[in-house]
């Protein structure tokens, strides 16, 4: 049986809300806790993250997480692509905004405009393995629009920001081996305006 | 067989500046075509990245086309048989990971054949600096590969642990599709 969406009603107007909020939210905390193990929850929670970025897990369970996510006040992101369960597909896409989901991620450019219509935040990750690649993930994004980018790995942002800088035009997430101050805040300094790690020493700062 | 692993690799695709002589290669996103001439115009080092040729499938056959016919003594593919195969035609084996985040960089080394005669190529080779907790489980030689353009970065690297690092070359006059283009 499908999750009830807790709150509001799907659409484009519920998703510049959404993106909104989970814009501002950032921007006061600008690191989100990327949470790949059940055992990183209760610390995430008790943290002053703002965001949780949920990047494994059951999918189709996750309504009681996504539920003490919205209890301790805090904005959930769900990796389409990582979590069990769920197929990388439209169906798939509105059981997690059914289940709570504040926003979604995927490296699939073709579901952002589901996931947008689903009334969510639509986060296009950008993976960064070499030239070629670049360039392809470039186009993907540009044909999409999403609402969000997130820049993959995030520690390199600071070496490959002129490879972006005139092309990418939404706010830039940077996530992957952000694990110590300095490289958050080189990605910081570098253009991304929030990063998501999954180390939790850097979850409190900002 | 040629010589392949050097400690700079400078990276060549169609469209892509033609390098300076006298370093090694990596080939790779060219047709099958185009990678013959290539290989026909070099005396350098060179390393195939298999699984970006166009007109080559990624499995036993064109690896042993490569060693075989062409002479190419490394090879990187993303596909284990491949690089098991590539290993015990007497080759030198590169399976390439992606280290995106942690997450994805330990789902890519699952399938990693981990035997002694297959190494292991990071991508994007950029990233390696900040891989000081995964280094120990990288079978080496080890290799990274991908948006590297400065050599200061090329530096940082090797000082983590790279046996070779591909260079991506940007602003040269000369293109490769000349010199594959070659009859």
């Amino acid at each position: 049986m499908l999750p009830r969406r807790a709150r509001g009603s799907f659409g484009g107007v519920e998703t510049a809300t959404r993106l909104a909020e989970i814009v501002a939210r950032l921007r006061e905390h600008p690191v989100g806790a990327a949470i790949k193990e059940e055992a990183q929850l209760e610390p995430a929670l008790e943290s002053p993250a703002a965001v949780l970025f949920i990047l494994r897990g059951d999918g189709l369970e996750l309504g009681p997480v996504l539920r003490r996510i919205h209890a301790a006040g805090k904005l959930a992101a769900v990796h389409l692509d990582l979590v069990e369960g769920i197929g990388r597909d439209h169906v798939g896409v509105r059981w997690l905004v059914r289940a709570g989901a504040d926003a979604v991620i995927s490296s699939h450019g073709h579901l952002v405009r589901t996931i947008r219509a689903s009334g969510v935040v639509a986060i296009q990750r950008l993976l960064l393995s070499d030239g070629t690649s670049i360039a392809a993930g470039l186009a993907a994004v540009e044909r999409a629009s999403p609402d969000l980018v997130e820049v993959l790995p995030g520690a390199i942002l600071p070496h490959v920001r002129d490879l972006l800088a005139t092309r990418v035009r939404v706010p830039l997430l940077a996530g992957g081996f952000i694990r110590r101050a300095a490289d958050l805040e080189a990605a910081l300094a570098a253009g991304a305006f929030a990063v998501s790690t999954s180390s939790p020493e850097l979850w409190g700062r900002r | 067989m040629r010589p392949c692993l050097t400690e700079v690799l400078l990276e060549v695709r169609a469209g892509s500046p033609w390098p300076p002589p006298g370093r090694g290669l990596l080939l790779h996103h060219l047709d099958l075509d185009q990678l013959i001439r290539v290989v026909g115009q070099t005396e350098d080092p060179l390393v195939v990245d298999l699984d970006s040729v166009d007109g080559l499938s990624p499995d036993r056959r064109a690896a042993a086309f490569l060693i075989g016919r062409l002479g190419i003594g490394a090879i990187v593919t993303r596909h284990a048989p491949v690089a098991a195969a590539v290993a015990a035609m007497g080759g030198l084996a590169l399976f390439r990971v992606f280290a995106f985040d942690s997450t994805g960089l330990e789902r890519s080394m699952i399938a990693h054949p981990r035997s002694p005669a297959v190494g292991t190529v990071v991508s994007p080779g950029l990233v390696l600096p900040y891989l000081a907790a995964e280094r120990a489980e990288l079978p080496g030689p080890l290799v990274g590969y991908g948006l590297i353009r400065r050599w200061e970065e090329v530096e940082a690297c090797r000082r983590a642990g790279a046996d070779s690092v591909v260079l991506w070359l940007e602003d040269q006059s000369s293109r490769v599709d000349r010199v594959a283009g070659r009859r």
